[in-house]
């Protein structure tokens, strides 16, 4: 699955605002656990992915969840949660959640924008 | 769109000198962690960022922190330490966390202050103890503190671990690594396993005579037949495990010619990993958060200590019912634990918390597998609701992604963790 980058979603941070303070490497914090939004309910269920993507949208071999369309997210944890699709880590992830649960945290995670360095 | 938060403003600036503190009649409570593992560096950055009327503190007395996880990888020289070496730069600038780096050296949790070595005096509402292991270091005669500079444990990171490094590197050609395995509950349960692997992928090549010999105290371990299936492929006749019904136990050490004496017999090794069975650490001793087990029972979904109220225990020194002793249990208990402290302190709406616990586990450079498991809450202990492993039927290919997926994890949860 690709990730949708293009979007452009409320949380982001203006980049030229950024450019304006950094000295260094830009480094923008709008999707991390470090935005205002991290207390919530999505953001309480997407703490448990952060332990193995990142939400700051950098790659790691693991597939990239951040910019990824809402329902897509929730196909794809769905299919996990019915065995269409294979992966021990994923299917106990997606088995522990409600219906409910994915829709919430799909909605959270497809709110998240890459950062850009 | 939104414009700049004040964390974001001041991660974007570097400015994290000028970052002003709440004013006093803003925080709504004081949140005190001690230990800044991987347990409490979690709940710091979570309950920060989360609840920004939180002052956190974090007091650890480290400038950085070593993973014990994966280091078994730089015991092979596979990884550098370097690569396992985090610091706490990232939770002070972006999250706003008071790091203080101190010992904690007494908790009175009647008047809810901690005091550290330096004199300082910390009130708290809410206090988080995430003190690792410490050893039990009158089970074996013969071992105590000063022996591990001549038989390493290595069961913590950092010196202890380049120590045994340093020691597999100068081994004689053809002699015996000899690694002993604690009873349940400890550390990592693959943990030795996947050293001897590890270790036997570095002899395999640089001293391809040398034998490695694990002295167990149990009869079965985790993961056993995949570790075995890897031992006979790659290493065959290299390592040799030692069940306990064979041993009798680890009785004795002597550093002077680095001998274990079991129950039925004593074995000399050239080099000598002695890892010792485990109890919490020394500040949950200290306080009476540790029962006869050893452990620090806590409750299911707050983490909050059975024994004494406000505060909460999380990561290896708490009896978490059926979860292992993990770093990846303890960054999923902290985040439980720091979502409850918020809704306490705050009112925040909380979420059921999910338990998980996740390993990928080395058998060679380019072969690992992985294991998942999910907890619930059952009374007032913790249960396994799911555990899928891999299995030895598994083809090289799916090993070796599973190697490069190992690596990639080790990122994305040490920036969960300390970025």
């Amino acid at each position: 699955m690709s990730a949708n980058r293009s979007r452009e979603k409320s949380l982001g941070v203006p980049r030229s605002v950024v450019a304006l303070f950094a000295s260094g490497p830009l480094m923008v914090f709008a999707g991390d656990i470090g935005a205002s939004t991290s207390s919530g309910l999505g953001a309480q269920l997407a703490a448990t992915c952060a332990s193995c993507h990142r939400l700051d949208g950098q790659e790691t071999v693991l597939a990239s969840i951040v910019g990824v369309d809402e329902q897509a997210l929730a196909r794809m944890l769905l299919a996990f949660k019915s065995g269409e699709r294979s992966g021990q880590i994923m299917s106990v992830v997606s088995h522990s959640l409600s219906d409910d649960e994915i829709a919430t945290v799909a909605r959270y995670l497809s709110t998240l924008r890459v950062e850009t360095k | 769109m939104n414009s700049l938060t004040r964390r974001e403003f001041v991660a974007a600036t570097g400015a994290a000198a000028l970052m002003p503190q709440p004013a006093r009649s803003q925080i709504a409570a004081r949140v005190v962690v001690i230990g800044g593992g991987v347990g409490g560096a979690t709940v710091a950055k979570y309950l920060a960022a989360s609840a920004p009327r939180i002052e956190v503190t974090l007091v650890e007395p480290k400038l950085r922190y070593t993973t014990c996880f994966f280091s078994n990888l730089y015991l092979a020289g596979l990884r550098s330490l370097e690569s396992l070496t985090h610091g706490y730069d990232t939770l002070a600038q972006k999250y706003g966390v008071k790091v203080i780096h101190d010992s904690a050296t007494s908790i009175d949790p009647v008047s809810k202050t901690v005091t550290l070595a330096s004199g300082t005096t910390l009130p708290y509402d809410r206090l988080v103890v995430s003190p690792g292991i410490a050893f039990k270091y009158d089970s074996i005669v013969g071992y105590d503190e000063a022996a591990t500079q001549f038989m390493p444990h290595a069961w913590s990171a950092g010196p202890q671990t380049q120590l045994l490094r340093n020691q597999l590197e100068s081994m004689e050609q053809g002699g015996v690594f000899a690694i002993t395995a604690p009873v349940d509950p400890f550390r990592c349960p693959p943990g030795p396993y996947e050293r001897a692997s590890l270790v036997a992928s570095y002899f395999k090549t640089y001293n391809p005579r040398a034998k490695i010999l694990i002295l167990d105290e149990k009869d079965s371990f985790f993961e056993q037949d995949l570790f075995q299936d890897g031992w006979s492929r790659h290493y065959p006749g290299m390592i040799e495990w030692l069940p306990g019904q064979f041993t009798g136990g680890v009785k004795a050490v002597n550093v002077k010619d680095l001998s274990i004496r079991t129950a039925n017999e004593t074995f000399r090794a050239s080099v000598a990993n002695i890892i010792p069975p485990q109890r919490a650490g020394r500040l949950a001793q200290q306080t009476g958060l540790a029962n006869a087990s050893g452990w620090c029972p806590v409750d299911p979904a707050t983490f909050e200590s059975k024994l004494h109220p406000a505060i909460h225990v999380v990561g290896d020194a708490s009896d978490a019912g059926s979860m292992p002793k993990s770093a990846f249990v303890a960054n999923a208990q902290a985040k439980a634990c720091a979502y409850s402290i918020a809704a306490a302190l705050t009112g925040a709406a909380r979420a059921a918390p999910h338990l998980f616990n996740t390993c990928y586990t080395f058998v060679s450079d380019n072969d690992a597998w992985s294991d998942a498991i999910s907890f619930a809450p059952a009374g007032d202990t913790i249960k396994v609701a799911e555990i899928l492993i891999s299995n030895v039927d598994e083809n090289a290919e799916t090993r070796r992604v599973g190697a490069r997926q190992a690596e990639g994890w080790y990122d994305a949860f040490t920036h969960d963790v300390f970025g």
